[in-house]
């Protein structure tokens, strides 16, 4: 059989690996720590590029101010709309901060609870 | 937070104006103020035909989208810089652009590639004839633009500075005292001699956050990445120093550059006007017949300097 279980002749096939189980995610979590795995809310910034994840709930300028960031010079998107300064972000929320001044932001230091990535 | 308007939910808030506005009436908001610029700056008409300076950035692309629903007669030039990946996707974000919202509207894009023109992209020309790679920028983005827009004859061009792009520069201008160039800061500049297009800014009443929550509002698709080559540029220092200023007192960067507008306006006349003035000192180039002050103007000059070093 082509695809997942790639054949060994004579009918006999062994399971890929990596298409049961991702490499990224090489063992299931144990259900304990799913329990208490509580999603923060996922922010995306630009220059450069990297996600950071931030506990909720907060306001918009509340995140802004805690990312040491200008509202002047930055958009807040919650998954495709825009946000105003007054909005309430939650856990699990996926938020885009843009910043909007063309060529970027020459000096930014931002204090965030976790970095998840960075390109 | 509601829209000030409508009173419906608002999705972005102007300090500034100490207003808040919902989509469709942040909408009417932009235009309304471009509309004010293109009136009282006398930028053109309704039979004029303007081209668009694009470069894939949120500036350009919200302007053409907005003088296009505006009615009016706009195409478009994008110059391909040549600078790797950057220029890559912006070129696909102006393309897909035209595709999607011009051409329903009947507006035609002009591409340029420096690298055809030129024989190389701007950054190794920049190395070519040590100089910085902005400069060079500069002078063939203008040269090329004002080249296409005299050949097709273009009543007009416009390009995509907004207040912010404005103040920056009128700050820079101001903290070095550089006064010969505050006449030219002005957002309707007029063909003053033959070989010269009228450029004009119709987006001056504008901020850039307002222009990218256009674009994003609007579906408008463009290049957030910042230009590889414009990292440490004083400009951005200075607009960052100009927010800092906008958050904790909305209205500054309005009142500093239409402020100076204001004084410009009511200044006493001059014993010469900045068109007099320009067409006492400018003359065609000996080489390509555009406008210079010298007897070969600087593109010329710099073409010619990086061919005779790459023949080296």
């Amino acid at each position: 059989m082509d695809g997942i279980f790639p054949s060994l002749g004579d009918g006999l096939a062994l399971p890929d690996s990596d298409s049961v189980y991702p490499i990224t995610h090489p063992h299931p979590l144990p259900l304990a720590c799913l329990e208490d795995y509580d999603p923060l809310m996922q922010v995306q910034l630009s220059h450069p590029a990297r996600t950071v994840e931030v506990e909720g709930p907060k306001k918009v300028k509340e995140l802004l101010r805690e990312l040491n960031l200008v509202v002047e010079a930055h958009l807040v998107i919650k998954g495709d709309d825009l946000v105003t300064e007054d909005e309430m972000l939650y856990d699990g929320d996926q938020i885009e901060i843009r910043p909007v001044i063309s060529g970027g932001s020459p000096r930014f230091t931002p204090h965030v609870s976790r970095l998840t990535s960075q390109e | 937070m509601n829209c000030t308007k409508c009173k419906t939910k608002a999705v972005i808030g102007l300090p500034r104006h100490n207003a808040a506005f919902c989509k469709s009436c942040f909408n009417g908001f932009v235009h309304d103020q471009v509309a004010r610029a293109i009136k009282s700056e006398k930028m053109f008409g309704r039979e004029d035909r303007i081209l668009v300076a694009v470069s894939g950035g949120k500036d350009s692309l919200a302007l053409w989208d907005i003088l296009l629903k505006l009615g009016y007669r706009a195409d478009a030039l994008y110059v391909n810089l040549g600078i790797g990946t950057y220029s890559v996707q912006s070129h696909s974000k102006v393309t897909k652009f035209a595709e999607a919202v011009a051409t329903s509207h009947g507006a035609t894009l002009h591409l340029q590639t420096v690298e055809q023109e030129a024989g190389a992209g701007i950054k190794e020309l920049a190395q070519l004839i040590h100089r910085p790679t902005c400069s060079t920028c500069g002078t063939i983005k203008r040269y090329q633009f004002n080249r296409v827009a005299i050949k097709q004859q273009y009543d007009v061009m416009a390009t995509g500075h907004n207040l912010d792009d404005e103040a920056a520069r009128l700050l820079g201008n101001v903290l070095h005292w550089q006064e010969e160039y505050l006449d030219k800061q002005g957002p309707s500049l007029p063909a003053s001699v033959e070989g010269f297009a009228k450029k004009v800014k119709p987006l001056y009443r504008l901020s850039e956050r307002e222009l990218a929550a256009y674009a994003v509002l609007n579906r408008i698709d463009y290049i957030v990445e910042e230009c590889p080559m414009a990292k440490g540029s004083k400009v951005l220092l200075y607009k960052e120093v100009l927010n800092r200023l906008e958050t904790e007192s909305p209205g500054t960067k309005q009142m500093f550059y239409w402020g100076f507008l204001e004084k410009q306006s009511t200044k006493q006349p001059t014993a010469t006007t900045m068109t007099e003035k320009d067409r006492a000192v400018l003359h065609p180039c000996t080489s390509c017949s555009q406008p210079t002050t010298a007897e070969v103007c600087s593109y010329c000059k710099m073409m010619a300097r990086a061919k005779t070093v790459a023949t080296r």
